[in-house]
């Protein structure tokens, strides 16, 4: 029996058109995107480029994945299908009496079904490697084919999450008899998986989320996410513990479900369906049962037919509606994930170095925005499919559609019924958000944000998705295709930008977010936001009338009639309605187009390059050409905040510092800066696109003479699209690159050489080398400038304060403006911001020098941190290096809006709102108090960087930001002790070992850093940390202020980073200079771990302790490939039992920390013995005596050295007994 | 008032003519359509209560095009579908309240007289607050009756509504059914006989999408009177014996002896008796085309 069901279901589904469906949809979604990642359509858009294969094994790993757990979403249509449709026809109550058994009917089904399921994707596999050899593919992109690759992918992914999923799809359609509850099933497990990435992206939790991960990918990232670009190439998938554990876990349970099922499940059973409450049963009413005639008169009432009462009759039906809706199981499910979601969104994640943000409103309402926000969406597709053909599903329609109530307002209501849904969604939002705020005592509610933000911008977002809703449905009355294709739209639209189509206006209900800063609120990006959303609903009532023509009433009719109805329907207020969404749709498209792409050229990511390239092929040659220095610059800047203008001049004094005369000037502008003249003749060449001006002087310019240019500062008026200025209401921050810049610059070509060779241009390096002697004639900060005398004069409105970097020398109120005037009396960079902002102040000083906060009013959590943090760092680089050049300090907030960051000027250092005002610092915990870090690290700055500035080569920002890291770190362990320096070290070891991962181009030694963020900040941090471990702080910083000594304030050439390795080599014994060739000049990592240990008690009271471990260290190419061998060929190699390869290591005469620690009174760490072993070989034996009972052990315990595996350093002590 | 309906045509996708050229005038009273299932009544019924498009045809309600102008016979249509369900988990007075709200009855103190006053007389009273889903087959019935009353409708249409209902349900159904019918248009379509015949003061037969006869039932069975035999024939010579007439029904009596009924213009022979003929008669004569 079982033979024939699965034969006659199997026939069936290979008779179905909805199977080819399917299989070309996914063989095609499975060839296109690895075609588009390939690089198939650049000649449409931007080059695709990259140093990973799109089909190594663990990419492909990833793509089929994704594309599996798309697919996924067919499952009720095909598991749940071959049963749901048994007891949709109500075949079920005969299936009893059918001579088959229960497994031949369950077996039969599942079977088919799984089958049917894996045919499909099977085809994506195929898609994808057809994929990868379509002509047009960048080959240089394609690994070679690997069958084991797919092996392993459908073997351990792809197949046991099909069983999972299936088992689940099949087991929740039996029971329920519903395929939408196999679809809730299906959203429930990509919940699991969106909360297992939530765990996995926390370093603490990183093992719960590669168990919790139901598609068994967060496992194979637990090992592979420090995987090097070569690593990810050529590496099989790692299958290992972890990996075989999720996959075994998650098989059990698929397997428990569906013996679960086998067992529960009967024909004789009643669906079960979610109810929270029964009623009570009442007594059953009696029957009537005599022949009684009665008298029928009706009542006298008034009927109406007019507009309002089909409005009436419309909310009747919502009320209705939308109660099927709430005590429906989808819903219910849904608003209990996304109170779930959101309570682990905010206690897992939103964290900065383990350290919490406070849970301010503007926070709160930035958690629902991804995941949920995908959910609100589900819902209202889900939800307008189950509402359309409710009336039909329960035969409700033929008492409906023969009543005199108007089409019209049955659909109105179920559209107000999902619109109120979505309504409830948010408010479901907004009582989990002010739930959490309680809980985490933080009582400054902000209900008109809440209310506000959710109703007033967040749900026509949706509102917008339940248009096409409608009108797909109305097309496409299969609910279950509708839905399909509603989710396709909703994925697909982000997958155009791959064929060049990349303007908002052209993805449905795409366009730029809305985005709430407490400074600047929504500024202007809300005005932006409607009009797009209203572009949207335009098209959306269009959508809404067009389904009303094709809306069923009575009986379902055949394509034909219901084209007949619809031209009948298609009268005047329907034609009026359908022309005005229509109008409003042309009309502010046409705006936005005419905004966009035509009164402002739009500039595809294609055109981009192209330009970028023209600009170099027809500028490059200025690189050499010698131009004059801006030696002073003078500003009068006027704010106007309410109208966001800027107005003003500005004066560069520039000087021909060279030995020749110069008769040409290269003047790049700005939107901001377009009309200037010399104070001598000169006619000039405008370049709009690339907005270069290229002036010749009537008369050249002598060496040592000096010219003046002056520049009108002035933008072009706003637009609702269109912000052509810097200035914001509240909370403006722009720097000097809005003001002219002389010279080529060579910033802004392209790097990537792919894309180089595809315009012709030769292969580049990011940065110059440190040898090239005419790149050490800039500072990494400014091409056109060594140090400058600056002058300001800023204005803005009254309530606010404008600020720019100086000495404030004046102020003064004129013709309803706010006037400061500034004038740097230090030297300074060519580097300068200008800030203005309603502010409140917090002021205190370090050694007579005032230390002022400006802060947006309510974001005082941290002010007395961030004071400490800039006191602090004032006094140790002051006593470490050499004096602080200036007479003030400032530390002024600005708006999220304008990044997450903080930036250190002259004197001047604007912070972002996002990050320290709202942190919320536990100390107990062994957070980092970041706060306290990013405040010191800017204010070292103004050593590093604004005192020593290194020249436009590899390596510059080591001398910025490595150091001004260190410092930051060196003043945090003096304030907080050692415990937060693992914490930060830790966090700077993860993001340095993933950022390598993703390198672009390559990956550089620090002393040749090319600005790459986790090689300069990250790493810079770990190795001056261990640095000054390994040679003494006092040693180090004094080889630091003697190098501060030597170059500060000078002048061209600059410095480099090799230079400031003679300096450390000097002050580095001999024993040790591997330490600075390995982890400056070369690409080190360590692979240390404790392999056994042992401790028993001697017979003084003191513990012997015995600790095996291995200590593994190799060099890295720039692609991250692992080089054993040292210059001479020479390399350490030992051959463990039981395993295939043997273990490798560069040679090692390497001084690494072994320590034992116990616990003291207290319960906390305590330092029994730490000491560092110079370690010759791989496996080293230690014998240590210790005073007390010891609890750890480890090498490298505190993970001073780069290491991929840090939590194997250390390991619980074990007793011999 | 008149219900006219014309040239009234309708083909299935799969070939059945489920109204061939239909042709029916319906006046003030309670029209019977009586016929066997798959006649077309269902498709005929729903044609007219908007609810399905001929594929060729016309109907009029007095003035009303109601193939033009769906709304407006919506307005005086009380419809009682043959199988039909309602939104689960919903009350009886909450439903019809929403009913009323559909059909028009815009004041809310209106729509309560109008719901009690039909609870009471469809005797849902006491189980207004239960939901109707849940309702046995009988009370459902009388909930679609007062469904169909809040509109005080001027043409009603039934579509086999006493199927399934137990005697004393059906009983009651039907005189409900013939308290509002007196002056309204009563189109009640059924395959028992025994209902048009108790009810109907005009009927027509129905079978494969065509009128067969068009009478009132009494003029029906006069008509017939002379020409119904019977005869007693044992279970035996069923088969030989009903090849040579036109057999009408077979029943069987307690002895297991069968009553044959024949339909023949003279005796037919010795052993048959002219027997009264009844309306279920007329229509195994016109169904089997014994007469048209």
């Amino acid at each position: 029996m079982l033979k024939t069901i699965f034969s006659f279901e199997f026939g069936r589904w290979m008779n179905k058109p909805l199977f080819y469906i399917y299989a070309v949809i996914l063989l095609g979604v499975g060839a296109l995107l690895m075609a588009a990642s390939g690089g198939v359509f650049d000649s449409n858009t931007a080059t695709v480029s990259g140093l990973t294969f799109i089909n190594s094994p663990l990419q492909l790993a990833y793509t089929m994945g994704s594309l599996t757990a798309f697919a996924f979403f067919l499952l009720p249509s095909i598991v749940g299908a071959t049963v749901q449709k048994d007891f949709k026809s109500n075949m079920y109550k005969l299936m009893y009496s059918f001579p088959f058994k229960k497994s031949d009917y369950i077996f039969g089904k599942f079977l088919v079904g799984l089958l049917v399921s894996f045919f499909l994707m099977v085809l994506i596999g195929l898609g994808a490697q057809v994929g990868t050899s379509f002509p047009g593919v960048d080959q240089n992109l394609i690994a070679p084919f690997s069958g084991k690759a797919y092996l392993q992918i459908y073997g351990l992914f792809v197949l046991p999450n099909l069983f999972l999923f299936s088992a689940i799809v099949f087991s929740v359609t039996l029971f329920s008899r519903s395929i939408i509850a196999g679809f809730v099933a299906i959203a429930v497990l990509y919940f699991g998986q969106s909360m297992a990435d939530v765990y996995l992206a926390n370093q603490d939790y990183t093992l719960v989320g590669a168990y919790l991960d139901p598609f068994g990918l967060n496992a194979i990232n637990y090992y592979a996410k420090y995987w090097t670009i070569t690593e990810q190439n050529e590496n099989l998938l790692p299958i290992k513990e972890i990996v075989i554990y999720n996959r075994l876990i998650w098989v059990a349970i698929a397997a428990v479900i569906f013996a679960f099922t086998y067992y529960r499940f009967s024909f004789h059973s009643e669906p079960i369906s979610l109810k929270f409450w029964k009623k009570q049963a009442g007594p059953s009413p009696t029957k009537l049962q005599t022949g009684l005639i009665q008298r029928v008169s009706l009542p006298k009432v008034n009927y109406s037919h007019g507009f309002v009462q089909s409005l009436r009759s419309a909310w009747a039906l919502t009320k209705i509606d939308l109660k099927y809706i709430v005590k429906g199981g989808p819903f219910i499910v849904v608003v209990i994930l996304a109170i779930l979601f959101m309570i682990i969104m905010i206690a897992v994640s939103g964290q900065i170095f383990q350290t919490e943000t406070l849970p301010v409103t503007r926070e709160i309402l930035t958690v629902p925005g991804g995941v949920f926000s995908m959910f609100i969406a589900l819902l209202s597709f889900i939800y307008t499919g189950l509402l359309m053909q409710r009336s039909e599903t329960t035969r409700m329609f033929q008492l409906e559609d023969a009543s005199s109530g108007r089409t019209w307002s049955f659909m109105l209501s179920k559209f107000m019924s999902v619109v109120f849904m979505q309504m409830i969604l948010l408010g479901v939002i907004m009582l989990t958000g002010i739930a959490i705020q309680i809980y985490k005592g933080f009582y400054n509610f902000e209900f008109n944000l809440y209310l506000f933000d959710l109703y007033g911008v967040k749900l026509i977002n949706y509102v917008v998705w339940s248009f096409l809703a409608f009108v797909i449905y109305s097309i496409i009355p299969n609910f279950y295709l509708g839905l399909f294709v509603l989710l396709a739209f909703a994925i697909g639209s982000n997958f155009l930008d791959f064929i060049g189509i990349e303007q908002a206006m052209f993805k449905y209900n795409d366009g730029p977010g809305a985005r709430y800063s407490d400074m600047s609120e929504y500024g202007i990006s809300l005005p932006r936001y409607y009009l797009y959303k209203l572009y949207w609903s335009g098209l959306g009532i269009f959508f809404l009338f067009a389904s009303y023509l094709f809306w069923r009433r009575g009986v379902r009719r055949s394509f034909k009639k219901t084209f007949k109805l619809a031209k009948s329907r298609l009268k005047l207020p329907v034609i009026g309605g359908m022309l005005a969404g229509l109008a409003m749709f042309f009309v502010l498209g046409g705006f936005i187009y005419n905004e966009t792409n035509i009164k402002d050229t739009y500039v595809s990511s294609k055109m981009s390059e192209q330009r970028t390239a023209d600009q170099e092929i027809a500028y490059k040659r200025y690189q050499t050409m010698p131009q004059p220095r801006i030696t002073d610059v003078s500003l009068n800047v006027d704010l106007y905040t309410k109208e966001r203008n800027v107005r003003g001049q500005g004066v560069y004094t520039l000087k021909n510092k060279t030995a020749s005369a110069i008769d040409t000037v290269f003047v790049n502008y700005s939107r901001l800066a377009k009309e200037m003249t010399f104070d001598r003749a000169s006619d000039y060449k405008d370049d709009t696109i690339a907005q270069v001006k290229l002036f010749g002087l009537e008369e050249s310019l002598l060496p040592g003479e000096e010219i003046q240019l002056t520049f009108d500062i002035k933008n072009k008026d706003n637009t609702i699209l269109n912000n052509n200025s810097p200035v914001r209401e509240n909370g403006t921050f722009f720097n000097s690159s809005f003001f002219p810049r002389i010279g080529y610059e060579d910033g802004g070509e392209l790097t990537d050489d792919k894309t180089r060779k595809k315009y012709g241009l030769e292969p580049k390096e990011r940065f110059a080398a440190p040898t090239d002697s005419a790149a050490l004639q800039n500072t990494y900060i400014s091409g056109d400038a060594d140090w400058i005398n600056f002058e300001a004069i800023v204005s803005t409105s009254p309530d606010q304060i404008a600020m720019t970097p100086g000495k404030l020398q004046q102020e003064w109120e004129e013709d309803g403006q706010k006037y400061y005037h500034y004038k740097m009396q230090s030297k300074m960079l060519n580097f300068y911001a200008i800030i203005s902002a309603r502010y409140e102040t917090y002021e205190d000083n370090w050694n007579g020098i005032p230390i002022t906060i400006y802060y947006h009013k309510g974001h005082d959590y941290n002010l007395e941190r961030m004071m400490k943090g800039a006191k602090d760092a004032l006094a140790y680089c002051s006593e470490q290096f050499s004096p602080y050049q200036h007479d003030q300090l400032r530390i002024l907030e600005f708006p999220i809006i304008g990044g997450g960051f903080a930036q250190s000027f002259a004197n001047t250092v604007p912070f972002s709102e996002g990050i320290g005002f709202i942190a919320d610092v536990d100390d107990e915990d062994g957070g980092v108090d970041y706060p306290f870090a990013i405040s010191a690290h800017e204010v070292a700055h103004q050593w590093w960087a604004h005192q020593v500035i290194g020249a436009k080569v590899q390596g510059a920002t080591v001398m910025s930001e490595s150091l001004s890291e260190y410092v930051s770190l060196k003043v945090l362990e003096r304030a907080n002790g050692p415990e937060q320096m693992r914490t930060f070290l830790k966090s700077a070891l993860d993001a340095y070992l993933l950022g390598r991962t993703v390198e672009r181009k390559k990956e550089q030694p620090l002393a040749y850093v090319e600005n790459q963020q986790h090689i300069h900040y990250n790493k810079g941090s770990l190795v001056f940390y261990a640095l000054s471990d390994y040679i003494g702080e006092t040693n180090l910083n004094a080889a630091l202020s003697q190098y501060v000594d030597s170059v500060a304030f000078q002048e061209a050439p600059y410095t480099t980073c090799l230079e400031l390795l003679d300096f450390l080599y000097e002050a580095t014994p001999d024993s040790l200079d591997y330490f600075i060739e390995d982890n400056f000049e070369y690409i080190t990592v360590y692979n240390n771990r404790v392999i056994d240990n042992n401790f028993k008690e001697l017979s003084d009271g003191k513990y012997e302790v015995n600790i095996s471990a291995e200590v593994v260290k190799y060099r890295a190419d720039d692609k991250g490939k692992r080089i054993y061998k040292n210059a001479v060929g020479d390399s350490l190699l030992i051959q463990k039992e039981g395993e295939k390869r043997p273990t490798q290591s560069y040679p090692l005469a390497d001084y690494v920390e072994v320590g034992v620690f116990g616990v003291d009174d207290e319960g906390e760490e305590e330092v029994l013995y730490l000491r560092k072993h110079k370690i010759t070989d791989i496996t080293n034996n230690f014998r240590i005596v210790v005073d007390k009972e010891p609890s750890e052990v480890g090498v490298d315990p505190y993970n001073k050295l780069i290491d991929t595996n840090s939590e194997d350093n250390r390991r619980k002590a074990e007793s011999i007994e | 008032m008149l219900l006219t309906i014309q040239n009234l045509q309708k083909t299935y996708g799969n070939g059945v003519k489920a109204l061939d050229n239909i042709d029916l005038s319906i006046s003030t009273g309670m029209f019977g359509l009586l016929g066997p299932n798959g006649a077309g009544k269902s498709t005929m019924m729903r044609t007219i209560a908007t609810l399905q498009d001929p594929d060729e045809g016309s109907i009029q309600l007095n003035d009303i095009n109601v193939l033009e102008s769906p709304t407006e016979l919506r307005k005086v249509l009380g419809y009682l579908p043959q199988e039909f369900g309602v939104y689960p988990n919903i009350s009886a007075m909450e439903l019809l309240n929403y009913f009323a709200t559909l059909k028009g009855i815009s004041s809310k103190k209106e729509r309560g007289e109008m719901v009690k006053y039909l609870l009471e007389i469809t005797n849902l009273m006491d189980a207004r607050k239960k939901a109707v889903s849940s309702y046995s087959g009988g009370m459902k019935q009388r909930f679609g009756i007062a469904q169909m009353l809040l509109n005080n409708p001027k043409l009603i249409i039934v579509d086999e509504p006493t199927a399934g209902l137990d005697p004393a349900e059906r009983r009651r159904f039907l005189n409900v059914l013939r308290e509002i019918g007196s002056d309204h248009i009563v189109i009640f379509s059924t395959h028992i006989v025994e209902d048009v015949q108790e009810l109907c003061n005009d009927m027509a037969i129905m079978n494969q999408g065509k009128i067969l006869l068009r009478a009132a039932p009494t003029e029906a069975v006069a008509e017939l009177q002379g020409h119904i035999w019977s005869k007693l024939i044992d279970r035996e010579s069923v088969e030989s014996v009903s090849a040579h007439y036109q057999v009408l029904s077979t029943s069987y009596n307690p002895d297991n002896s069968l009553n044959l009924r024949v339909f023949a213009d003279g005796s037919p022979g010795a052993e048959f008796r002219e027997v009264q003929a009844e309306l279920q008669d007329v229509y195994f004569t016109y169904l089997n085309g014994f007469k048209s």
